[in-house]
């Protein structure tokens, strides 16, 4: 039953997800510049306000870039790099640096999160409206360098 | 207040633009907003190192090519069950990259013809096919356009598979490339034993097998891969729970700007006692003997 029900739910999200599958390879895959991808591109669907996150781990001795792209009409995402401890490395505040090229003092898992901005919508009501309305696709994408 | 020392530490990070060593120490801040918990798998998917970073790293730390820690030749017609297909495709992944890496073209033609000839087994020819084996051969004495074309390939397949909704078979992907890259690298440090950086990279994949586990046990195979290949390797944690890790710099939120580019903390080292990668080697050989002979 337990099995099921884990099963059960990664399709949904599996299918959730299924619709923005390729967005990184269309869109970001030129923001890696030199780097080679990992073939770790991590891809969701969000809302204003929403947020994607997840853990990569990254070798110590390779020369990495993350890169992260979205649609349009989502604005700029708001791009945090983490260590394992939540503590922060990398924060772009929401302005438009989409990568980070870095390496680590020793292998470590760390957590990319990206977070579409609030709809700045004037009334609430044109808040709520837009926020059912609007939804696109965010990707980020691991390279390592040759 | 907060926000504002964060905000600091980060103007002073992106006006480094020297080659200089700086040190930036990072406040640390909880992560108020709810994590979204709803991509559990996915995000397994990518906390495991595709072979191609794992085998250009053991290149770089030095070792020579060893032929005799390829997966052995088999006859790919007798396979018959998609699982069993998809695990033997992620073993000769490794290879493949494997062989590429160190520019060997004999090793890397055959390795490519029998990943091909298994892609079709589980319907990813549209993927993997002659034409990719064209342009390989095209950029044959282009290492780089080699590793590109294959990085792109496995990232098709990838997603080729998870778009079809056959996850199962991405994660036995996954889990036979890595049970033949730790099988190539504790070879490697087998037949040199004073190579430290191998050792590091193997006591890495104590992190890595923890991911490999979630994703593995977490959809239904036939009881082959279950009793031989999924069991064994979840025992494997005893062996990597051997290994100490020691903190040699304990401040996880350092952040070196030296040579233009950042490095983040910490510093750790892994103490392997006498005999831990023999046993390592010895575990993971026997998971591959499996494939062989249970599997296959």
């Amino acid at each position: 039953m337990r099995y099921l029900l884990i099963v059960a739910a990664c399709m949904f999200i599996f299918q959730a997800n299924g619709q923005c599958r390729g967005f990184a390879k269309t869109n970001c895959k030129e923001a890696l510049g030199g780097y080679v991808s990992t073939g770790e591109t991590n891809t969701s669907e969000l809302k204003p306000g929403e947020k994607h996150q997840f853990m990569a781990t990254f070798y110590k001795g390779q020369h990495y870039r993350i890169a992260i792209c979205s649609d349009e009409s989502l604005g700029n995402m708001h791009f945090t790099i983490r260590n394992a401890k939540r503590q922060l490395y990398f924060d772009n505040h929401g302005e438009e640096i989409s990568s980070f090229d870095f390496k680590v003092a020793s292998t470590q898992q760390l957590i990319i999160s990206l977070i579409a901005p609030e709809n700045n919508s004037t009334t609430e009501e044109n808040a709520d409206e837009s926020k059912e309305e609007i939804s696109g696709c965010v990707s980020a994408i691991t390279g390592f360098r040759l | 207040m907060k926000n504002k020392i964060i905000y600091l530490s980060f103007l002073l990070l992106f006006s480094c633009n020297s080659n200089s060593e700086k040190t930036i120490v990072v406040e640390e801040v909880e992560d108020n907003i709810a994590v979204i918990e709803n991509n559990i798998l996915e995000t397994i998917y990518y906390s495991i190192p595709s072979p191609l970073e794992t085998t250009i790293l053991l290149k770089d730390k030095g070792p020579k090519f060893s032929k005799d820690l390829l997966f052995p030749t088999i006859e790919l017609n007798n396979i018959s069950q998609k699982q069993h297909v998809a695990l033997l495709l992620g073993v000769l992944s490794t290879d493949l990259n494997y062989a590429m890496i160190y520019e060997k073209q004999t090793e890397t033609n055959q390795l490519l013809e029998q990943v091909i000839d298994l892609a079709k087994l589980i319907n990813l020819s549209s993927v993997i096919n002659d034409e990719t084996k064209n342009r390989i051969d095209q950029n044959i004495n282009n290492k780089d356009s080699m590793q590109i074309i294959i990085s792109d390939t496995f990232w098709e397949i990838d997603n080729s598979l998870k778009s079809n909704e056959n996850h199962d078979l991405a994660a036995l992907l996954v889990t036979g490339g890595w049970i033949q890259g730790l099988y190539i690298a504790s070879g490697l440090s087998v037949l040199d034993s004073t190579n430290k950086a191998i050792e590091d990279i193997i006591a890495d994949q104590k992190i890595v097998h923890e991911n490999l586990i979630n994703l593995a046990t977490s959809f239904e195979y036939n009881s082959d891969i279950n009793d031989y290949i999924i069991s064994p390797l979840v025992e494997l944690e005893e062996v990597f729970d051997l290994i100490e890790i020691q903190e040699v710099d304990s401040d996880t939120t350092r952040i070196i700007f030296k040579d233009n580019e950042y490095e983040l903390g910490n510093y750790i080292t892994f103490n392997f006692r006498d005999g831990d990668l023999k046993l390592i080697h010895s575990k993971i050989n026997l998971i591959r003997e499996n494939i062989l002979t249970q599997i296959l």
